[in-house]
Order: C-alpha cells, then sequence, then structure tokens
C-alpha cells in the first residue's frame, strides 16, 4: 500500500474513508479508471493490524465515543469503528439480503419512505458482493429472488432451526454470513467463539484481512490520520476537500470526491461545506432491537456451527406493515446455558428487531460549542417501532408456536444499538427531500458521491453491509460509464 | 441454687424446650459465621456438586475451574459485590427460595447458569456424558482469546 503523509493533488479522485463503502466503491472505480488515474483516500484513524487489535482487544485506538456527543433518549448508543477498514474491523458479518418490498415500504404500506431503487436494480451487485465476501448461506427457499447461488455451503442449524424451517418455508433460513462455513481463501472457519467483533481467529470476512487489493493498487495512495472537515466546491462544483491532520487544515484538489466517512460524519462534512438542505442529518434512524430467550421442554439446540444461526421471516413482510413493523429474528447459538440437571442445553436465545422509521426530529447537527464532535440527538424510536415493540412477547409467541415452548423470556430493555446506521444523508429522485440521487450522487453538487447507510430511506431490518457495499459499486460503475 | 418461680419450671419438657431453642441459636449463629466465611471459590465448588451431582472429577481440577472462573466472569463478580456471595448457601435453600422476590431468585439463577454456562464448555463434560461416562476433565477454561476455538459445542454436534 502505498502511504503519504502529505498528499500530492491534483488526484482523479479523493476517498473519504476506508471502510466497505470505500473499499467496494474503488474496487470497481479502478475497474473503470485508466493506468494513470490517481486516486487518494483519507483516513482519519490508523491502521491497526488484526494481531495488534487482538492483543489490545480493540479494534480502533481511536475510540469513536470521543469523537461525538449525544442527547435524546439516555439508553441509545451508536456503535462503529473509526480506522482504516472501518467498521469491517467490529461487524458481525451477517448479510442477508433486502426483501424486495423493503424499497417500496410507502407505495405498498403508506408507511415511511420509498427507495429511489428496486430490489432488481441491486441484485447483480448484490451477487457480486457476496461472491467477494465468500459468504456462507443457503440456497433452498429464500425470501428473496437470488440469481446465483452463495459461494460457501450453509452453516449447520440447531435442532429448533430445523422445526421451524418445517414450519416456514423459505421463512425460516440458514443466516447468510461472512463467517465461513468451511474454510474460506484467506480465513479459516468460524469455530463460534461468540466475539465476532474483534474474531481472534480472523474468521469473518474483513477489508484487512481480504480486500486490501483496492487500496494497494499502484494507482492509490492512503494517508492516515488525515480527518477531513469539509469539501471544497465552487460553482456547483467540487474541487477537494480541507483535511486536518496533526492539528493543522489543509487542502487537497482532485476531480470527484467520494465520502464514505460514515453516516454520522458524511451529514457533518457536507454541513460544514456550507451544503445545507433541510433534510441533512435528519431521519436518523435504525432498528430497535431486544434479546429474549425460549426455554425449550425437552430439546436441545446449540447445535449451529456459527454464533447466529438463522434468521426467521415470518414476520417481516404482508400488510401488517401499514401499521406494525416488520420483524425480524435472529436464532443465537451462543448464551447462557439452563443450570437444571440434564436440561442445559434446552434454551434458545434469539434477538428480535423490529423496522423503525426515519423522523426528522431524530438527527445528527453540529453543535456550535464543539464543532469538532457532531450531535447526535436521538428523540425516539417512531410510533410505529414501539408499539410492535410493545407487542414482542405475542409475537414472539407466536413464531415460536412450532417448539416445545416452556417459557418465553424477553429482556426488559432494549439493546443500546444495532450497530446499524441509516438515514442522514438520504437518498431520493426529488432534490427538495433528499440530499444524495438514486445513485448516490449529490444533488447539487454532480462530482460529489456520498456512500453508505446514511443514504438509506429506510432500515428496514436488513443488516446494511452488503447492501451499501452493492450500492457503492454501482456508483462506480455510474461514474465509470458503464450504467 | 436458685429458686425460680413455678410457672419457669413446669418440668421435662419445658427444658428441654429451652435446650432445643438454644441449641438452635447456636447453630444458627454458628450457621451465620460459615456464611461470612464462606469463599467465592467454594461456592462455586458448592454450586456445580449441586448442579451437577452425577459429575466425577478431580477436586484439584474444579478449584481450578474456580479459580479461573472469578479471574474472568466480571458480571457475577459485580452481583457478589452486592453481597449475594455472603448470603448465597442460605438463599439457595430451597425452603427460602420459594419466598424470595422474583428479581432475587433470578440474579441466583443467572449466577448458576454463568457458573455451569463456563464450565461446559470449559471441559470434556458433554462430550463424556454423551458417551454415558461421568469421569470428567477440564480442557482449559473457556475465554475466546486464550482458547479461541475451545468451544467444544461445534465438535459435539459436527456429524448432526
Amino acid at each position: 500500500m502505498h502511504m503519504v503523509d502529505r498528499p500530492n493533488g491534483p488526484y482523479d479522485a479523493i476517498i473519504v474513508g476506508s471502510g466497505f463503502a470505500a473499499a467496494f466503491f474503488l474496487h470497481r472505480y479502478l475497474s473503470h479508471a485508466g493506468p494513470s488515474a490517481r486516486v487518494l483516500v483519507l483516513e482519519r484513524g490508523r491502521l491497526m493490524s488484526h494481531s495488534e487489535q487482538v492483543l489490545r482487544r480493540v479494534n480502533s485506538d481511536l475510540p469513536q465515543h470521543t469523537t461525538w456527543q449525544k442527547r435524546g433518549r439516555p439508553d441509545k448508543d451508536w456503535n462503529f469503528t473509526l480506522g482504516f477498514g472501518g467498521s469491517s474491523n467490529c461487524w458481525w458479518g451477517n448479510t442477508p439480503r433486502p426483501h424486495p418490498n423493503d424499497f417500496k415500504l410507502k407505495s405498498l404500506y403508506g408507511v415511511g419512505r420509498d427507495w429511489p431503487i428496486s430490489y432488481d436494480d441491486i441484485e447483480t451487485y448484490l451477487g457480486e458482493v457476496e461472491e467477494i465476501m465468500e459468504i456462507s448461506g443457503p440456497n433452498e427457499a429464500l425470501p428473496w429472488p437470488k440469481s446465483r447461488p452463495y459461494p460457501l455451503p450453509a452453516h449447520r442449524l440447531t435442532l429448533p432451526d430445523k422445526l421451524l424451517m418445517q414450519a416456514y418455508p423459505g421463512q425460516h433460513i440458514s443466516i447468510p454470513t461472512a463467517r465461513p462455513s468451511r474454510p474460506a481463501k484467506s480465513r479459516p472457519q468460524c469455530c463460534v467463539n461468540g466475539v465476532c467483533n474483534l474474531c481472534p481467529i480472523d474468521s469473518k470476512f474483513t477489508l484487512l484481512n481480504s480486500f486490501m487489493a483496492p487500496f494497494e493498487d499502484p494507482r492509490v495512495s492512503v494517508m492516515l490520520g488525515a480527518e477531513v472537515r469539509s469539501v471544497d466546491s465552487t460553482g456547483g462544483s467540487a474541487t477537494g476537500v480541507v483535511y486536518r491532520t496533526n492539528g493543522r487544515d489543509e487542502r487537497v484538489s482532485g476531480d470527484l470526491v467520494v465520502l464514505a466517512a460514515h453516516a454520522i460524519f458524511n451529514p457533518v462534512i457536507l454541513m460544514r461545506s456550507g451544503l445545507t438542505h433541510p433534510q441533512l442529518g435528519r431521519n436518523l434512524h435504525e432498528q430497535l432491537a431486544i434479546h429474549g430467550e425460549v426455554f425449550l421442554r425437552g430439546l436441545d439446540h446449540f447445535q449451529g456451527s456459527t454464533v447466529t444461526t438463522a434468521l426467521n421471516y415470518s414476520q417481516y413482510d404482508g400488510a401488517f406493515r401499514a401499521t406494525q413493523a416488520s420483524v425480524l429474528v435472529e436464532i443465537w447459538n451462543i448464551g447462557q446455558f439452563r443450570s437444571e440437571p440434564d436440561r442445559w442445553l434446552q434454551v434458545m436465545p434469539f434477538m428480535m428487531k423490529f423496522e423503525d422509521l426515519p423522523e426528522l426530529r431524530n438527527r445528527v447537527e453540529l453543535d456550535a460549542t464543539d464543532p469538532d464532535r457532531p450531535l447526535v440527538i436521538f428523540e425516539n424510536y417512531s410510533d410505529y417501532a414501539l408499539r410492535t415493540y410493545a407487542r414482542a412477547r405475542a409475537i414472539a409467541e407466536k413464531i415460536f408456536e412450532p417448539l416445545p415452548v416452556e417459557d418465553i423470556r424477553i429482556d426488559p430493555e432494549p439493546v443500546s444499538t444495532s450497530s446499524h446506521i441509516h438515514g442522514t444523508t438520504i437518498m431520493g429522485n426529488d432534490p427538495s427531500s433528499s440530499i444524495v440521487d438514486r445513485f448516490q450522487i449529490h444533488h447539487g453538487v454532480r462530482n460529489l458521491v456520498v456512500l453508505g447507510s446514511g443514504n438509506f430511506p429506510s432500515g428496514s431490518q436488513t443488516n446494511p453491509t452488503l447492501i451499501l457495499s452493492a450500492l457503492a459499486m454501482r456508483t462506480a460503475d455510474k461514474i465509470g460509464g458503464s450504467t | 441454687m436458685i429458686d425460680l418461680p413455678p410457672r419457669f419450671v413446669k418440668g421435662p419438657t419445658r427444658r428441654r424446650l429451652f435446650v432445643g431453642l438454644g441449641a438452635l441459636v447456636a447453630l444458627g449463629t454458628l450457621g451465620g459465621l460459615s456464611l461470612i466465611v464462606h469463599t467465592r471459590k467454594s461456592l462455586i465448588v458448592q454450586r456445580l456438586h449441586t448442579l451437577l451431582p452425577t459429575m466425577e472429577i478431580d477436586d484439584a481440577q474444579l478449584d481450578a475451574y474456580a479459580s479461573d472462573f472469578i479471574a474472568h466472569d466480571l458480571e457475577t463478580r459485580n452481583i457478589e459485590i452486592l453481597g449475594l456471595r455472603a448470603a448465597a448457601p442460605l438463599l439457595y435453600s430451597p425452603a427460602l427460595r420459594w419466598m424470595m422476590p422474583a428479581g432475587a431468585r433470578q440474579l441466583l439463577e443467572s449466577y448458576d447458569r454463568r457458573i455451569i454456562t463456563g464450565f461446559l464448555l470449559s471441559t470434556d463434560f458433554l462430550e463424556v456424558r454423551a458417551r454415558g461416562e461421568r469421569r470428567v476433565s477440564c480442557v482449559g477454561f473457556f475465554e475466546p482469546y486464550a482458547t479461541p476455538c475451545g468451544n467444544p459445542l461445534p465438535r459435539l454436534f459436527a456429524q448432526t
């Protein structure tokens, strides 16, 4: 990797950030670029090798909680990694596809927003990302159409999973995941150690262990410790960025600016650039999630071959979404066993996730008193999510009806974060109600691209990494002229 | 000899009652003292013997597991700071347990579950049991960064 201390512009493209969105954009952008193209990647954090992360038990030496402030619902948190590789370092590797109806929430059910694209628009890109990540997944009936098989076989299910699969054909599926079910090209098989945020055997796909090629391309220069503060633009055209390094603000020029800094920092960079918009920073949302356990009568659990084994879509989509949030259940293959003799394994942990809707009141702002740290204001989840969450027990009882259930226990409080951040640079066809267009290009500055899950008009239930990676490749194709 | 009022000396039955009550108080005091001096390690060992009554294991191995558990389990360390450890043997008695508020019962159950989970992941208990045997050995405390693939369940169920 060609590292630079002081960039020497102009560049053909400046990419801000080095996480999933940046990597997949760069991968595809380079395939269109000529041999003399010059690309600069500016990363705020530094590169921590996997072994250093494991040694220090952290994904980054830049603690993310020191970089932003929060207000609103006290228990709400947001999770991500700042550093080279971004949140590929801390993600858990779940890669379900979105449901086609997730893109049409408003037109089908009258709530939330529609996406300006359809499932079909990104289907082939989803498959390409799955191929690169060597996803393990099932090839039988799925809740979404799929044009190519998963590269690796599905993980082994648990016995309760198998019963649920029989009861819900095509709606209870082995989880598609970047935790391999057998050795991948450069990674060992998942061995269910339960600490996927920093896998000690480096099993899950990360940019560091499997996708460095885009950054190692000789056309690419990487600068670490460079925090992009704003985008320079003139006459509706981006001309470069201002970045801070060692306490000094510097400028570098480029023909194309790509913000892939994260759903909290992308909007703040746009605000500092004077590219204000009534929707910018607004619509912050993610799934409302809660843990629970099914106590089973005479049926053991924990036979699976990865930490989360299955997804249940039986309450995911239907006319009920007009008034009730979509619910997705993850079956967990790690957790506390039971203490009663001979019944140790008769408990099935799960996580239940409720779709939240974007609302203007939940937002990221610049704080005049502390302009270096974005203010993240999350007043509360939508009523849509909360009223469905209030029915969590009844929904769980219905979903788990096919099992020999002795008791269902649900945690009294939701988890503080699903680690998925959506909505702050929302995507749409109408420039008056969205920040970027259907190709993630800024409505007002046409050589400025904004990537990541901040563009998602609705978060649905789906883990965002697969989608945002696919969207990044699609954008690179658009810019490269092949779409 | 002190002359007691007649109402206090009605015969051997009442004397036995007093003696019995005295003995109970003494035993209770001794029991209370034993609770206070109960070590964290012995509590874990005792709980494992109670929860896994048919298991055979060397005392030294059980002791080692208890030490490892104490070193690694930060969550229950916090519970114990609240006073659970000293009172636990008493609280665990079935006679008293039913009188507890649900929250306290859950706390004890949670403690047991953490002990047993750690134990089943740190020993060959499940594999031994699957073979119909009783003699259990520790294979290394399950701590993902020390023994990354130490979880025995994926191996145990590999053929299912």
